[in-house]
C-alpha cells in the first residue's frame, strides 16, 4: 500500500525539491521553510494546475474546440485574476513562438 | 521578466524548466473533464512557467506573515494566512488547513489597524 501512495504522489503533485527551490529562492538566506509548508505549497501548486485548467477547458468546450492550447491557458489566468501574471506569461509566450517561428523556417 | 529573453534562451527553455513538465500535464489530467481533451504542446510549457510563478508569489506572500511575527522560519499556518489575505487566492480555502483559521481574524485585525 505505501508504494501505490508513492505512485499516486507523482501523479498528484510536482516534485518537492523543485517547489522548494523555488521558494529557498524567494526568502533571505537565513529564513527557513518548514516542510510542511513546502507540502502545503506542493498541494496549492496543483490546486492552481487544475484551476486554470479548468476554465481553459470550459472556454474551449463552450467554443467546441477540443484542444487546450497556450492561448487558452493566457486567457484562463486573466479570467481566474491572475491578471498580475498575464503580462508576463504573454511575453514569456510571444518570445517562445517567435524563437520556434524562426527554427521551422530555417528548417525549410 | 522575459522581456531580455533570445530566441536561443526560449528554444532551451523546455529543458531548463524547474519545473517538469510531464509532470504538469498529467495534473492537467486529473479532472475528468479534461480526459476527452487534447493538451497543445505548448500547454504544458506555458502552466509549468505559470506554477514558477505562483510558487513564487505564494512564497513571498506566506513570508511577509513571518515577516509580521518576527519569525524566521515559515509554517503551513503563514501559507493558510496568505490564502486567506488575498482574494485571487480564495480558490486554495479547500487545501490549505482548516483548523488553522482561527487564526486569522486577530492577525487580520492587527494588519488593518497597522494600516
Amino acid at each position: 500500500h505505501a508504494h501505490s501512495k508513492v505512485l499516486l504522489d507523482q501523479e498528484r503533485f510536482l516534485p518537492i525539491a523543485n517547489i522548494a527551490r523555488i521558494m529557498k529562492k524567494m526568502i533571505p538566506s537565513n529564513g527557513k521553510i518548514a516542510k510542511e509548508a513546502k507540502q502545503c505549497v506542493q498541494e496549492c501548486v496543483s490546486e492552481f494546475i487544475s484551476f486554470v485548467t479548468s476554465e481553459a477547458h470550459d472556454k474551449c468546450a463552450s467554443e467546441r474546440r477540443r484542444t487546450v492550447t497556450a492561448d487558452d491557458l493566457l486567457e484562463a489566468l486573466k479570467a481566474t485574476g491572475f491578471d498580475n501574471y498575464a503580462d508576463t506569461m504573454h511575453t514569456f509566450l510571444a518570445k517562445y513562438k517567435e524563437a520556434h517561428k524562426t527554427i521551422s523556417n530555417t528548417c525549410q | 521578466r522575459f522581456n531580455e529573453s533570445t530566441d536561443t534562451d526560449m528554444r532551451e527553455v523546455g529543458r531548463k524548466m524547474e519545473l517538469p513538465m510531464a509532470r504538469v500535464k498529467k495534473i492537467m489530467r486529473i479532472d475528468d473533464e479534461m480526459k476527452n481533451m487534447m493538451i497543445a504542446s505548448d500547454a504544458p510549457l506555458f502552466l509549468a512557467m505559470a506554477c514558477e510563478l505562483f510558487v513564487e508569489e505564494l512564497t513571498l506572500l506566506s513570508w511577509q506573515v513571518v515577516e509580521d511575527g518576527r519569525r524566521k522560519t515559515m509554517q503551513k499556518s503563514d501559507v493558510a494566512t496568505a490564502v486567506a489575505l488575498h482574494d485571487h487566492l480564495d480558490f486554495l480555502v479547500d487545501i490549505v488547513p482548516r483548523e488553522e483559521k482561527k487564526y486569522l481574524p486577530t492577525f487580520a485585525q492587527n494588519r488593518q489597524q497597522q494600516q
